[in-house]
C-alpha cells in the first residue's frame, strides 16, 4: 500500500502524462496498420488482395463498361490485418498510418477507396489488355531491354505469336 | 431557538446554506475528481464539471420503471436526503462567517441529519425493485450500522472536551467558541485518535475507496441509483455534494475551527482553503486505495474507528 | 436556459454484444490509463443504462445477446447517441456470414456514429466520442422542441 502512496505522490508532483489528442497532436508508430491506401499506377489487377482479405473488404472487378478494372475498399469491415499489403506483388495496396476511422452513419456504405486501372491497347492487334507495371518487370528481368519492353506492349495472344515466329 | 426571520431564511436559501452550499459542494466534488486525476497522472475534468452534470441531467428524460415496488416512495426518496443536508448546512456554524442557529443542543440533531442521505438511499434503492439496488441497500445498511457507532462516540468525545471539565457542551456554536479561545482540538494530543476515527467515518459515509462498496460500478452497477434517471438522479448528486460539504464543515467545527482574521471575507476564504485541502486528502486516499469487501469493511469499521474513538473518550474522561 | 452546456457532460455506457473483448480493452484504455484521458471531455463511464447519454456498442450482435441488447437499449433515456465501436457491430466484420450472428447493429437500432477498426485505436474512440457529442447537441435541441 505504501507503494501506491509513493506512486500517487510522484504523479501529483510530475505533470500529467496525458496525450493532448482531440485538442492537439498525437503520435503514430511507424509500423501502425491504419486505413488501407492504394496506388493505381502500381496495380496489375491480379485479384490477390481480394482473395486473401479475411473480412471481404476489398473488391476487384472488371468495370461495367469494360474499360478497366475497378478497385473498391470498404473501411467498415476491414480488420487491419495487413494481408493485402503482405501479398500484393507490387506493393500497390498498403496500410497507411491514418487512424481516423470515426465516420457518421450516413457515410457507412460509401467506399473509402473507389479507384481502378484502365486497360491499355495491344500495340499489334489493338485488343484491350492489362497493362505492364515497371515494378513487376524489375522483379522478373535482370535488366529491362528494348526487346522486353516491346514484348510487354503486346497482348498475350500476340506475344505467343511473336515468340512462335522467332522460333 | 430558531425564529423565522429574514436573516434565517436568507441563511437557509442563499448563504451559507442553499444556493451557495450547492454550488460550493459541486465545485468541491469536481475538485476531488481533478485531484484524483492528478494523483493518477491524468488531466481530469474541468473545474465546473459537476455543475454541468446537473444541467445535463435536467435535459434528460425521466424514466420510471414499470416494476417499481412503491412508486410514491421511489419518487420522493431523493428529497429526504436533500432536505436533511440542507438543514444540516443551515445549523452548522462556519467559524468567523456564520454563527449557526445557536440552538442549545443542535449536536444531537446532527446525528439524525447525517443519517438521512443513507436513509434516502435505502428507501429509494429498496423501492426501485432492482436486484442490484437490493444488494447495494443491504451493503449500505451493514456499513451504516458499523460507522454510526464510532461517529456517536466521537461526537460525545468532542462534546465532553468542549465542556472543559464541567459537563458536556452540546451546542455547535459553543464547541466552536471553546476551541477559538482554548486552541483547536487537532493540536490536542488527546483528540488525535478521535480525529482519525472521524476521518474514517467520513470516508465510509462518502463511499470513497476503500469503502466504495455500496455503489461500486464494478460489481453492483451504481447500486441504489440503478433505476434513477434525470431529475431524481440530479437530486441524489446534489445531495452527495452537500454531504461532502456538510462532513467537511463538521470536521472543521469539531477539530479545526480556527479563524484567520476579523474580516468575514478572509474567514470565508480560509474556510474554502481548508475545505479544498481536506478534499485533496480524501482524493489522495481515493486514488491510492483498493476497495474492501463488505465483510472486511464491517470488521474494520467495527474495530479500528471504535477503538480509536474510545481511546480518545477515555483520555478525555480520566486525564 | 442552460441546455447548451449540457453537451459538456456526456456519460458513456458500454454494451458488449458478444465481442472478443479487444474493443472492450481499448475502451477501458481510453478512460482508465492516464495517456488517453476521456474525462477531459467531461465523459465518465456509468454503471447503469439509465444514466447513459452516449452508448458504445461492441461485438457482432450474437443470438444469445440479441434479446439483452434490445432490452438494454429500451432502458436508455432520450436524447441519446449510439456509437458502434469496431467493425463487428458495424458490418459483422470477419464473423459476417456466421450462423450465430444477428447483426449488424443498425438492424436493431438507429446508429449515429461508426468507429471502425479491429480493434479500434483509443484515439479513434476519442474521435468518435467527439463526433457523437456534436450529434447529441442537435438531438437535445430536437428533444426540447418536440
Amino acid at each position: 500500500m505504501a507503494g501506491f502512496f509513493k506512486i500517487a505522490i510522484r504523479n501529483f508532483l510530475n505533470s500529467p502524462t496525458t496525450d493532448p489528442y482531440p485538442f492537439g497532436e498525437t503520435f503514430t508508430p511507424e509500423n501502425y496498420r491504419g486505413i488501407i491506401d492504394y496506388t493505381p499506377e502500381l496495380c496489375i489487377g491480379c485479384n490477390t488482395c481480394e482473395y486473401v482479405c479475411p473480412s471481404g473488404a476489398i473488391r476487384v472487378r472488371e468495370k461495367e463498361d469494360g474499360s478497366g478494372i475497378s478497385f473498391s475498399f470498404w473501411l467498415n469491415t476491414c480488420s487491419h490485418c495487413g494481408n493485402c499489403g503482405y501479398y500484393c506483388p507490387t506493393d500497390a495496396v498498403f496500410n497507411s498510418n491514418d487512424f481516423h476511422t470515426a465516420r457518421h452513419q450516413s457515410e457507412k456504405f460509401i467506399p473509402t477507396i473507389d479507384d481502378g486501372i484502365s486497360y491499355v491497347q495491344c500495340s499489334n492487334c489493338k485488343q484491350k489488355m492489362k497493362r505492364p507495371v515497371e515494378a513487376l518487370l524489375a522483379r522478373a528481368y535482370e535488366e529491362i531491354t528494348e526487346e522486353v519492353r516491346h514484348q510487354t506492349s503486346l497482348c498475350p495472344e500476340c506475344r505467343r505469336m511473336k515468340r512462335f515466329e522467332r522460333m | 431557538m430558531i425564529t423565522l426571520s429574514a436573516s434565517s431564511v436568507f441563511a437557509y436559501l442563499l448563504f451559507p446554506g442553499g444556493l451557495f452550499a450547492v454550488l460550493f459542494g459541486l465545485l468541491l466534488l469536481s475538485m476531488g475528481r481533478i485531484a484524483v486525476a492528478r494523483f493518477q497522472g491524468r488531466v481530469g475534468p474541468p473545474i465546473y464539471q459537476n455543475i454541468f452534470d446537473i444541467i445535463k441531467l435536467r435535459v434528460k428524460e425521466v424514466l420510471i420503471p414499470e416494476d417499481v415496488t412503491n412508486k410514491l416512495m421511489f419518487c420522493i426518496a431523493p428529497v429526504f436526503g436533500f432536505v436533511g443536508m440542507m438543514t444540516a448546512i443551515f445549523i452548522l456554524p462556519v467559524s468567523g462567517v456564520y454563527g449557526g442557529t445557536g440552538a442549545s443542543s443542535d449536536l444531537i440533531v446532527l446525528i439524525y441529519l447525517l443519517a438521512l442521505p443513507a436513509v434516502s438511499h435505502i428507501l429509494g434503492g429498496s423501492a426501485s425493485g432492482s436486484t442490484y439496488a437490493a444488494i447495494s441497500v443491504s451493503r449500505e445498511v451493514i456499513l451504516m450500522f458499523a460507522y454510526e457507532i464510532s461517529f456517536i462516540i466521537v461526537l460525545f468525545t468532542v462534546a465532553l472536551a468542549a465542556g472543559g471539565g464541567d459537563g458536556a457542551q452540546f451546542s455547535l456554536k459553543g464547541i466552536v467558541d471553546y476551541q477559538i479561545t482554548h486552541g483547536s482540538f487537532i493540536s490536542d494530543i488527546k483528540m488525535i485518535p478521535a480525529f482519525l476515527a472521524f476521518v474514517i467515518f467520513m470516508l465510509a459515509t462518502l463511499e470513497v475507496p476503500p469503502f466504495h462498496i455500496a455503489e461500486n460500478d464494478g460489481d453492483v452497477m451504481k447500486g441504489y441509483l440503478m433505476e434513477y434517471s434525470g431529475m431524481p438522479l440530479a437530486l441524489f448528486e446534489i445531495t452527495h455534494a452537500l454531504k461532502l460539504l456538510v462532513l467537511i464543515t463538521v470536521l472543521q467545527v469539531f477539530f479545526m475551527p480556527g479563524i484567520a482574521g476579523a474580516s468575514i471575507i478572509v474567514n470565508l476564504l480560509w474556510f474554502i482553503g481548508k475545505s479544498a485541502a481536506v478534499v485533496a486528502c480524501i482524493a489522495f486516499i481515493h486514488a491510492s486505495m483498493p476497495s474492501f469487501r463488505v465483510d472486511q469493511a464491517f470488521k474494520f469499521l467495527m474495530i479500528v474507528p471504535i477503538l480509536l474513538s474510545l481511546m480518545s473518550l477515555g483520555m478525555i474522561l480520566f486525564f | 436556459m442552460f441546455s447548451k452546456y449540457a453537451t459538456k457532460s456526456p456519460w458513456l455506457y458500454r454494451i458488449n454484444t458478444g465481442s472478443c473483448n479487444g474493443c472492450d480493452v481499448e475502451l477501458a484504455t481510453t478512460a482508465l490509463i492516464p495517456r488517453f484521458d476521456v474525462e477531459r471531455l467531461g465523459c465518465k463511464y456509468t454503471g447503469s443504462p439509465k444514466h447513459a447519454d452516449i452508448v458504445l456498442v461492441t461485438g457482432p450482435v450474437t443470438v444469445r445477446s440479441e434479446n439483452y441488447l434490445i432490452r438494454m437499449l429500451n432502458e436508455i433515456p432520450d436524447p441519446r447517441v449510439i456509437v458502434a465501436i469496431g467493425i463487428c457491430p458495424i458490418s459483422g466484420g470477419i464473423y459476417r456470414d456466421s450462423y450465430s450472428i444477428r447483426g449488424p447493429l443498425d438492424k436493431h437500432v438507429e446508429v449515429d456514429v461508426n468507429v471502425s477498426g479491429c480493434p479500434v485505436r483509443p484515439q479513434s474512440i476519442l474521435d468518435g466520442v467527439a463526433q457523437a457529442i456534436g450529434i447529441w447537441k442537435d438531438k437535445i435541441k430536437q428533444f426540447h422542441e418536440a
